[in-house]
């Protein structure tokens, strides 16, 4: 019982967290459309895929969707819900069975499925003009790859010293 | 076994991602003209114009939560005009001409693209 209420409380505060970056990227105007995000809250989706399991990060990708379709429209959180989805079950599917990659390459690979599945919503919602921005859009997975994997880096350090145990958690 | 930060496997997902990018860029540098303009407007692809449909300049202002800005569509390219964001960024772009081109108003929220048909310039079918 102990244990699920504080499995049920870190869910709560990465749902929160996840919100709270996704609010904070909002502020910079979309540069590219449509719906393409820094990634920021994603983040928060690779913490829960490489600590947590399916069900909580599936519950993140959820509730980062539900926070777009309030904030942003019905459009915005079919984009977040079908990026967050794609990105997050290759995320926990290469966490499990990935040993090869690297936290970077999971998390580029990550960000590009993000973007790629944007783009073929897209595709099937503006057509082909949308394939003028492909190459960008795609490009961009590896910034936001980059400083995904670097703060995932970080939070896992911090917590892990948080609990007096000298060194990172095995991810 | 911990975790690698940067694998060997991570620097061929790198440079496939770099290369698709890249190859994504010259691909649309051989469709050099432009069919038609799409403005986006947040997500929502608000307008769409297809330049042969376009005889006379035609002027077309957006109505965006953050402000207008207004658009001139002509034969052979699309440039704006005029728009209410303080840094007057896509105004300054200029004319864009070819597929692949786009114009940004980060403080609007908008986006212009121009985008082909798909064929290289002077093959047609
Ligand atoms: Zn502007």
């Amino acid at each position: 019982m102990k244990t699920n209420v504080k499995k049920l409380t870190r869910l709560a505060l990465l749902c929160a967290a996840a919100i709270a970056l996704s609010a904070f990227e909002g502020l910079f105007t979309p540069l590219l459309p449509p719906g393409a995000k820094a990634g920021l809250s994603n983040v928060v989706v690779m913490l829960a895929a490489s600590t947590m399991g399916w069900l909580p990060t599936l519950t993140v990708v959820l509730f980062k969707a539900v926070f777009a379709l309030l904030s942003r429209g019905a459009v915005s959180a079919a984009f977040s819900a079908l990026g967050g989805l794609c990105s997050a079950i290759l995320l926990l599917f290469l966490f499990r069975y990935g040993k090869l990659l690297g936290v970077f390459g999971i998390s580029l690979l990550g960000a590009f499925t993000h973007s790629a599945a944007q783009l073929l919503l897209s595709y099937a919602l503006y057509g082909a003009a949308i394939f003028a921005y492909a190459p960008v859009f795609l490009l961009l997975s590896v910034p936001s790859g980059l400083i995904t994997a670097a703060a995932l880096r970080a939070t896992l350090a911090l917590s892990s010293r948080r609990q007096h145990q000298g060194k990172e958690r095995k991810i | 076994m911990k975790r690698k930060w940067f694998s060997v496997l991570d620097l061929a997902v790198l440079l496939t991602v770099l290369a698709l990018s890249l190859g994504g860029f010259l691909w649309l540098r051989t469709r050099e003209r432009a069919e038609s303009v799409s403005v986006f407007c947040g997500d929502e692809c608000v307008f769409t114009l297809a330049f042969e449909d376009v005889e006379e300049p035609v002027s077309h202002t957006l109505q965006t939560e953050r402000g207008t800005l207004t658009l001139l569509i002509e034969k052979d390219g699309v440039c704006v005009t005029d728009a209410a964001c303080p840094d007057g960024v896509c105004a300054r772009t200029g004319k864009i001409a070819r597929a692949g081109e786009s114009i940004v108003c980060a403080p609007l929220g908008v986006v212009v693209v121009l985008s082909g048909d798909g064929t290289v310039d002077g093959v047609t079918g």
